[in-house]
């Protein structure tokens, strides 16, 4: 379903991207890991059309996201979802008025109750009561935000959804409220879901798949299972079995 | 040839990206019923945030210059020529260019950290993601806005600059009510209160477009929306006074 062939990207002169190959299948859950800064969020802004690679494609159900065009993109997106880390709620507006600018002003003009429905529905499948249509952003919690960005990003009902680190910054209880979310996504509406994270519990809660991005490539791929027992030593370093080895000699 | 210096292609950057932005912003007027209601909104906004300091800024230069005229001229022309040079400086140049500077520290700087905020914090792209044009949603609203406001403004600085003139004239001055707005009717034609108009919409344009562009240039975090305001600030005044010495050669030629 989603393709990266040989992805190169430089941001300010650094090379961020050194050549990706990625698969995500349908349906699956892939959780995407790696240091700070290693381009995980660039390889996702990429997926969605939001830059544009040095070298290498993206294909989204065989259709080039590099090279589509303006109107072309805009069709892709209908079909995606894209979690922002921080919400990226737009502050000036209310909840409702942020669920609203992501439906299509057509159908909506036609059929306006249709998409209160729809942003009602939105709220409920990411278990937030209709009371908080009314507020801003700002007045939300940080994990209330994330939830509602998960609600504008699956309010068309998308079939691929992309997370950028959901889980970053939430309490314990709340990650495993993401967490489940995710998987309900993914049930409900049979979404394909690239998750950034670097919590080895949502790993273990949610994915099917890892990949490991390391150095601007793909270091790992396989499944969580694989991934935890894997001998790889940056792949151990990375969950945490290297470093428990090295504090063992250490003392 | 030789590759250009870095100072040099980060002046052909800024050029070449605001010059795409520009061609959005034109592209995009084709669909008002997207950006319409923003920009009333908007205008509304700019309006009544500019005002104040306008009237302020406009009343206090009508003031001095109602009183600088009266001392320098006094005993040496007749006092009704006082009206006739607040006139003339008023509406040439005191209110549309503080009216300018009044919209860059209002409007400007505040569209510069306004969308600088929305661009650091992914809002930008979320708009772009859920298939709404930011160009269309965040900046022709804004320039529209800008180019309704800031002649609006400049007529409302007219006024507000010359009733400040004639009431310190008449105070510290011996001309009286009739000889002042004499001397205003003795200098007043058509073309330089249309040019004054003229004005205000290009120093509106430029203001909301630079601050547009200079807010979306924003990358990093907090730091960067203020570096952008900043930079955003020192370059819309040293457009606008650029501008208002491209444009005064208009006033000899056609007025």
């Amino acid at each position: 379903m989603i393709r990266i062939e040989r992805l190169y990207k430089s941001l300010g002169g650094q090379r961020v991207l050194r050549g990706v190959d990625l698969e995500i299948g349908r349906g699956e859950i892939l959780a995407l890991v790696g240091p700070s800064g290693t381009g995980k969020s660039v390889l996702l802004k990429h997926i969605i059309g939001l830059m544009q690679p040095d070298a290498g494609d993206v294909y989204v159900d065989g259709r080039s996201v590099g090279t589509a065009s303006y109107r072309e993109l805009t069709e892709l997106r209908r079909r995606m979802g894209y979690v922002f880390q921080d919400g990226a709620l737009l502050d000036s507006l209310t909840i409702r008025e942020n669920l609203r600018l992501a439906l299509d002003d057509e159908s909506y003009l036609r059929d306006p109750s249709r998409g209160e429905r729809r942003i009602e529905e939105s709220l409920a499948l990411v278990n937030l009561d209709a009371i908080v249509q009314d507020k801003r952003p700002g007045e939300l919690s940080g994990g209330m935000r994330k939830r509602v960005g998960v609600a504008r990003a699956i309010i068309h009902r998308p079939k691929i959804i992309l997370y950028d680190e959901p889980t970053a910054g939430l309490d314990p209880r709340n990650v495993v409220h993401m967490d489940a979310l995710i998987s309900r996504m993914r049930d409900r509406l049979g979404a394909t879901s690239v998750v950034i994270t670097h919590d080895l519990g949502s790993v273990r809660r949610i994915a099917d798949r890892v990949a490991l991005l390391l150095d601007g490539r793909i270091r790992f791929s396989g499944t969580a299972a694989e991934f935890f027992e894997s001998r790889d030593p940056e792949v151990r370093l990375f969950t945490g079995q290297e470093t428990e080895a090295l504090l063992e000699v250490v003392e | 040839m030789a590759p250009p210096t870095g100072f040099v292609r980060l002046v052909l950057g800024h050029v070449g990206r605001s010059a795409v932005l520009a061609s959005a912003v034109v592209r995009s007027l084709a669909r008002p019923c997207q950006w319409w209601r923003l920009a009333v909104d908007e205008v509304h906004r700019q309006a009544f945030t500019a005002l104040p300091l306008v009237l302020l800024l406009t009343g206090l230069g009508g003031a001095v210059t109602s009183q600088q005229v009266g001392y320098q001229f006094d005993g040496v022309l007749p006092y009704w020529v006082i009206g006739s040079v607040v006139a003339a400086s008023v509406i040439t140049e005191l209110a549309p260019l503080l009216t300018g500077i009044a919209l860059v520290g209002i409007v400007g700087a505040r569209i510069a950290a306004e969308l600088g905020a929305m661009q650091v914090t992914e809002q930008v792209d979320a708009l772009e993601v859920i298939g709404r044009d930011p160009v269309t949603y965040l900046v022709t609203p804004r320039v529209v806005a800008g180019l309704v406001t800031g002649p609006a403004l400049v007529a409302i600085a007219l006024a507000g600059s010359l009733f400040a003139g004639w009431a310190i004239a008449v105070m510290v001055t011996p001309v009286t009510t009739p000889d002042f707005w004499f001397g205003v009717r003795f200098y007043v034609r058509d073309f330089p209160f249309f040019f004054a108009l003229i004005k205000g919409a290009a120093f509106g344009l430029t203001v909301t477009f630079t601050g547009s562009y200079v807010g979306l240039e924003a990358r990093g975090g907090s730091i960067a929306v203020g570096r952008v305001t900043t930079g955003a600030v020192v370059a819309m005044l040293a457009m606008i006074l650029i501008l208002d010495a491209l444009l005064a050669p208009l006033l000899k030629v056609v007025g």
